[in-house]
């Protein structure tokens, strides 16, 4: 039992991680129709900036601010600069852009900030909280990845259902030239649409590095069970990306856990392709496919 | 109205004696060419043939029929294990082997491939990412299998005695490679002026109106999984020989991505794109390699150099050379011909390509 | 109000409208009329910018508009209904109608938005659902509703009555004559139907393969026996 809440709360803090990361490729694909292989790579970079940034001396708050920062401006460059020009070629030609700019990032980040394996800080204790006299196997640094994911997700929220700006760049990543006949900037539109995702991915990147240690392919598995956890809820549904992705934290936990943790990944990954061959749009998937 | 979607036949229509015969040509061109090259390019030549065989079957999967796959690396890593696991304490040969491996193969693609019938797009290749992702690690978890994070050695292949006994081990399996390379390319050529192919194409065009026109469009895709997936086989088992270790660390996702990005950059559905990305997927980091480590660069620099070119090739590539290579070739040969027959203004017909002149 | 001169479009080497002129009044319905093809909606897509013209001109009170983006033409009080997918399916009704009130301050939206519930009742009752759950009519009824909240000065409506009861049609035509005589709203209106475009306009142009082959009164057209069998079919 006592093994079962521990990982139930490793699974939920991993899973609010990847739920991040899930419902930014997702706010992508709904902005542009891509999936961005980059995304774990950008996250992994804007954390680099934030070392950087603690290692001359800026306070922590101040390089999580700076990295957030940096995370939106690099969605923005890579949508505006990189992406468009490829819009209206074959849809692979910008899964390759992607995996291009991946390997840039990952091959940069040694070259600046050197190769070797660096350990992260995080903003709070990572030994687990006291409830009177019982010791739970959940850190203040767990409480606070919990709550800054919920944050962010209300945040987006009530910018997408609540704000005229959300409004815009619904229409905007739904139907392109109506948007544009009732005066919207698409353009710009979907280029905030990737600021904000990679705001998200950046901050599942700061979230995550005090447990993996920060190297240049840190984000790779985390952007694979995003990515999964994405499809698991539906790559149309931004709630879909946070149960897939909580999905996935459980999933992976529990298979560790029980399993052994060299089958985690396997495990979590047939769990992955059973629930597709159930619903081959992932589990909240509501719009019908569109046929002709 | 059922139609029988693969018929052995189909693979003898009477384009094969033309294919039979570039392929010969192609042969005898590259064992001169490879007799006059030194070991390490040898070594290089059969990597660039044994991508070529993973490639075009992919491209066959994804440029023709429209799945894309992020794991064919798997499907490699099926075809070597097999030969690994075949050659360790038995001494069988080649000849055995490579059609052994890429059986196993196609029996893990068919499986697959009725999985992935009933996925698109990004499904689809989140699917397949699994499948790269996950099958590497179930050799590290039954090492006693299949040897764990070592991986398996596989003596090399000796040349026939008749050969001379100083010939080189690197320039035979470049001859292996290059001739199972040819052949798969002359019955893939075929198999894509078959009906077989004309279904791949229809498939990817418009599932719907291929399936009024009386194709079994599931079936059609897990044929189509199943032929990618025994090049991959038949790749992954040279690759066994080529290498002399199969180990999971060979076949993670970047060889899976590197395949995908191989046939984007050469041309997407055609036969000469799986060869022009094969030949960038191998010397651009062999070239970038070798200008790096005479650079006298930092080593975190240095050793990091060719990972950025290649990235950054992929990147530029696709803005510049949205149709990858051969599309662009087709386009500069049409451009050329139109200029030649001085009526620039009618090209229209000398493309008779996917329309990478833009409709 | 809007004045179109010598507006040629072509679609690569296909011409879809030669040398288009002609000029709307403020405050008046002209209808564009002309057989499948005829480049009626192009002419419309041209307008709004959806398509570049290869040459002439269009002006808006005296302003060149035919090289601006569509975004800017709309902002500039041109609003657009295309032709069949104009509502925004995956958005709930509600939505879709705040999306034709964005550059207007918050009281005149409040107001539109219950002058456009008034005017179709369907969509009071639906305007928290998605706009998918709509019939054809309704949808049609959410795509003018929302042009209207814009408050438009100049109006394009490409064929509104497909899918709309007659009775419903009739009554949005009555409306938006209502706003042509009090608020001096001008409208381009395309249809098919030929014999109901010309009771309700102005003025009408006929389009036979991209070109004008006739400008005048709605009402002299309609008598003009040769024109109507040659090109309006009835």
């Amino acid at each position: 039992m006592q093994r079962f809440v521990v990982l139930t709360l490793n699974g939920l803090t991993e899973g609010s991680i990847y739920a991040a990361m899930a419902l930014a490729l997702v706010m992508i694909w709904r902005a542009t129709q891509v999936v961005n292989f980059a995304q774990g790579a950008m996250a992994m970079f804007t954390t680099y900036l934030a070392l950087f940034s603690l290692e001359n001396g800026a306070p922590y708050w101040l390089a999580f601010v700076i990295a957030l920062g940096c995370g939106f401006a690099l969605g923005a460059v890579v949508e505006r600069v990189l992406v468009r020009p490829v819009e209206n070629k074959p849809p692979l030609n910008v899964v390759i852009l992607t995996l291009g700019v991946l390997l840039v990032l990952e091959a940069l980040a040694p070259m600046l900030f050197g190769g070797q394996i660096r350990s992260f800080p995080a903003a709070f204790s990572i030994v687990g909280l006291r409830l009177g006299s019982l010791q739970v196997p959940f850190s203040g640094f767990d409480l606070f990845t919990l709550v800054s994911v919920l944050v962010v997700m209300g945040l987006l929220l009530l910018l997408f259902q609540r704000t005229d700006l959300g409004l815009r760049m619904r229409a905007a990543a739904f139907n392109p030239e109506v948007s544009r006949l009732l005066g919207i900037r698409v353009g710009r539109m979907l280029t905030l649409g990737w600021a904000l995702a990679s705001v998200v991915g950046a901050l599942a990147g700061l979230l995550i590095a005090p447990s993996l240690l920060l190297y240049p392919t840190y984000m790779d598995q985390v952007l694979v069970f995003g990515f999964t956890g994405a499809i698991l809820g539906g790559l149309d549904s931004p709630p879909g990306a946070v149960v897939g992705g909580l999905v996935m934290g459980f999933a992976l936990s529990y298979v560790g856990g029980y399993l052994g943790s060299d089958l985690e990944t396997v495990g979590a990954l047939v769990i992955l392709i059973a629930v597709l061959m159930v619903r081959p749009r992932g589990l909240l998937a509501w719009r019908a496919q569109r046929v002709v | 109205m059922r139609v029988s979607v693969f018929k052995w036949r189909s693979l003898l229509t009477p384009t094969l004696s033309r294919h039979l015969g570039l392929a010969l040509a192609a042969f005898i061109v590259l064992l001169v060419l490879s007799s006059q090259i030194g070991a390490y390019d040898d070594y290089n030549l059969a990597a660039i043939a044994i991508f070529v065989i993973a490639t075009t079957g992919l491209n066959l999967l994804t440029g023709v029929n429209g799945q894309l796959s992020l794991g064919h690396g798997a499907l490699m890593a099926v075809g070597a294990y097999s030969t690994s696991l075949l050659l360790r304490g038995h001494d069988l040969p080649l000849i055995l082997v490579l059609p052994a491996s890429l059986t196993a193969a196609a029996l893990v693609g068919a499986v697959f491939g009725v999985a992935a019938a009933r996925l698109r797009g990004p499904y689809l290749a989140g699917a397949t990412l699994a499948l790269a992702v996950g099958l590497p690690q179930i050799a590290t978890r039954y090492s006693h299998v299949f040897g764990g994070e070592e991986g398996l050695t596989v003596a090399p292949q000796v040349a026939p005695a008749w050969l001379g006994a100083d010939f080189p081990p690197e320039r035979w399996i470049a001859w292996i490679a290059i001739a199972a390379a040819l052949i798969t390319m002359v019955l893939l050529g075929n198999l894509l002026q078959s009906s077989v192919g004309r279904r791949f194409k229809a498939v990817r065009d418009h599932e719907a109106a291929a399936a009024l026109a009386g194709i079994n469009v599931a079936r059609t895709q897990v044929v189509a999984f199943v032929v990618s997936a025994a090049c991959a086989g038949l790749a992954g088992s040279l690759f066994a020989y080529w290498s002399g270790l199969t180990a999971p660390s060979g076949f993670g996702v970047a060889l899976s991505l590197q395949l995908v990005s191989a046939i984007v950059i050469g041309g997407l559905g055609s036969l000469s794109g799986a060869v022009w990305g094969s030949i960038v997927l191998v010397f651009v980091p062999a070239l970038t390699g070798g200008m790096a480590s005479s650079l006298n660069l930092p080593s975190a620099v240095g050793n990091n150099l060719p990972l950025l070119i290649y990235g950054a090739v992929l990147v530029v590539a696709m803005l510049l050379v949205p149709y990858g290579i051969d599309g662009g070739l087709r386009r500069l040969f049409a451009l050329a011909r139109a200029r030649w027959a001085g009526a620039a203004s009618n090209h229209k017909g000398v493309v008779d390509w996917d329309d990478p002149a833009g409709g | 109000m809007l004045e179109i001169v010598d507006l040629t479009v072509a679609y690569g080497p296909v011409v879809a409208l030669e040398r288009v002129s002609f000029t709307v009044a403020e405050g008046s319905i002209t209808s564009v009329l002309g057989a499948n093809g005829a480049g009626k909606t192009t002419l419309v897509r041209t307008i709004s910018g959806l398509v570049r013209p290869r040459s002439g001109s269009i002006r808006f009170n005296q302003k060149e508009i035919s090289r601006l983006a569509p975004e800017v033409i709309a902002r500039l009080g041109i609003g657009h209904v295309p032709e069949g997918r104009g509502v925004l399916a995956e958005m709930t009704v509600e939505e879709n109608l705040r999306l034709g009130g964005l550059w207007r301050d918050q009281n005149d939206r409040r107001a539109s938005l219950a002058e456009a519930y008034e005017l179709f009742r369907p969509l009071a009752e639906r305007r928290h659902l998605p706009a998918f759950t709509l019939s054809g009519g309704e949808r049609q009824m959410l795509s003018i509703a929302r042009a209207l909240s814009a408050r438009p000065r100049v109006l394009l409506l490409d064929e509104p009555s497909l899918g709309l009861a007659s009775l419903v049609l009739t009554r949005i035509m009555a409306r938006i004559k209502e706003l042509v005589r009090e608020r001096k709203l001008t409208v381009v209106l395309i249809e098919q139907n030929a014999r109901s475009a010309l009771s309700v306009a102005d003025d009408a142009v006929v389009l036979s393969l991209g070109r004008v082959v006739a400008h005048d009164q709605a009402r002299r057209l309609a008598s003009e026996e040769g024109l109507r069998h040659a090109y309006l079919g009835f």
